[in-house]
């Protein structure tokens, strides 16, 4: 059974001892924990795979804002390479203008969170589900596939949510919520609190081999 | 033991303290965590199976779809082991699949687009994984994998843990030493000697004596040392 967010509060309340939420309001423990998702997640951690329509002439794709980091793009089910521009200026003169099948993806010089294929495709992929009921519904050919990791806070943003991770994750994330509430400079500041959850939150996380 | 065995043996490691520990607490914040830490600490305790059918075509699996409480994926085989007896495919298949790495394949770049017998499987993530060839009909696979026990809830204290019976009295024992931990520097103290008796060796180093160096920061607590300063 996966616990809620509401379930996860409830736990750090209780080890902060503030039930009725006079130190902390669950609104601020809420968003602590999302934040502790955050921390985690930039470690690339939580791995999706996206599937985006490919249409032709179109260079730029934009991506979730929750993106943390790109691993690999597919398109047509073949690897691109990523290129800087600099390697593109050197293996593609005048890159920006040609016209051809994407070879190379690349992040530099861009938005955040938007990725530039080059050459931009030449057709538009089909966009109507092709695989009923699996994962991944749509059709990978002539579109592209993106293997990317991505900060799950967003999925924990009410406490009626379920908590948007395995479960091994949810002592370490009520341990390090708690103690950094804890640790605040507020009248409620327990310090040897915070440095007992801290501790113990790693004995989780190095047998979880994050540290 | 059931779960209610394990709330009476953490009440009387706390003194029989049901007031100041709830139920709720105790199952969240102590059997539920041991459980999960006894298992992280020692993974063979709890190994599950489950298999997964997959479509034709189909590569990608998230894990946690199929088995949410999986944290280390042991062996995947093509086929089905989740009985005493291994069941082929339709196809008569029934072999391990190896793992390989996303890099190796991707150091072919049509490997998304080869199909036929599956060779192995990959993993993304902390809970995608694949396999790799994509398959042309339907398969099944067993995945074999290091789980944590199904937690607890006040509605089911009547079950008990899914970990073998000489392990339940330590969940007790642990799940006290976690609910010790929020009284402050005595009880941590005492809390870390139970986890280290516990467990057979120390988990974490003193807390007292690093907090003993360190005073509290909050502006009501320099003032009330400022104060007393320069009262004496």
């Amino acid at each position: 059974m996966t616990a809620s967010i509401s379930e996860q509060i409830d736990r750090i309340q209780y080890l902060l001892q503030d039930r009725d939420a006079e130190a902390f309001s669950r609104n601020a423990i809420l968003v602590q924990h999302q934040e502790e998702i955050t921390r985690l997640s930039r470690r690339q951690l939580w791995g999706e795979i996206l599937w985006v329509n490919a249409l032709a002439g179109t260079a730029q794709y934009a991506l979730p804002t929750s993106t943390v980091g790109i691993r690999l793009v597919l398109y047509d089910e073949e690897r691109l390479d990523y290129a800087t521009e600099e390697m593109l200026d050197r293996l593609l003169p005048g890159w920006e203008g040609r016209q051809d099948s994407p070879r190379f993806w690349t992040t530099d010089a861009q938005s955040p969170n938007v990725i530039r294929l080059v050459p931009p495709p030449l057709r538009d992929g089909s966009a109507i589900p092709l695989f009923p009921g699996l994962p991944m519904i749509q059709d990978p050919r002539d579109n592209i596939l993106i293997f990317l990791y991505e900060d799950r806070s967003g999925y924990a943003g009410d406490e009626s949510d379920a908590f948007p991770l395995p479960d091994i994750w949810e002592d370490v994330l009520a341990f390090e919520t708690a103690a950094m509430m804890a640790s605040k400079e507020s009248d409620y500041q327990q310090l040897p609190l915070a440095m007992a959850l801290r501790e113990l939150a790693k004995v989780y996380r190095q047998a979880l081999g994050i540290l | 033991m059931t779960g209610s065995d394990l709330l009476q043996r953490i009440w009387d490691h706390l003194g029989g303290n049901t007031l100041f520990y709830g139920e709720e607490e105790v199952i969240l914040n102590g059997i539920n965590p041991a459980m999960r830490l006894l298992c992280l600490l020692k993974p063979e305790l709890l190994t599950q199976r489950v298999a997964v059918d997959l479509l034709a075509e189909q590569t990608f699996i998230n894990i946690r779809e199929h088995a949410p409480r999986h944290w280390i994926l042991r062996r995947v085989m093509l086929g089905t082991i989740t009985g005493d007896a291994p069941t082929k495919t339709t196809y008569g298949e029934f072999v391990m699949l190896p793992y390989m790495s996303l890099d190796q394949l991707n150091a072919r770049g049509d490997w998304f687009k080869q199909r036929g017998p599956m060779q192995g499987y990959w993993r993304y993530g902390r809970f995608h994984m694949g396999v790799y060839k994509r398959p042309e009909a339907d398969r099944t696979i067993t995945l074999i994998f290091r789980a944590v026990p199904t937690a607890f809830s006040t509605n089911t204290m009547d079950q008990s843990p899914e970990l073998a019976d000489v392990w339940h009295p330590l969940i007790g024992d642990v799940g006290a030493a976690l609910l010790l931990l929020k009284e402050g520097n005595i009880q941590i103290e005492k809390a870390r000697g139970m986890l280290t008796k516990a467990f057979g060796k120390e988990l974490f180093g003193p807390i007292k004596q690093a907090v003993g160096r360190q005073q509290r920061t909050s502006p009501v607590h320099v003032r009330t040392r400022e104060e007393a300063e320069v009262a004496s």
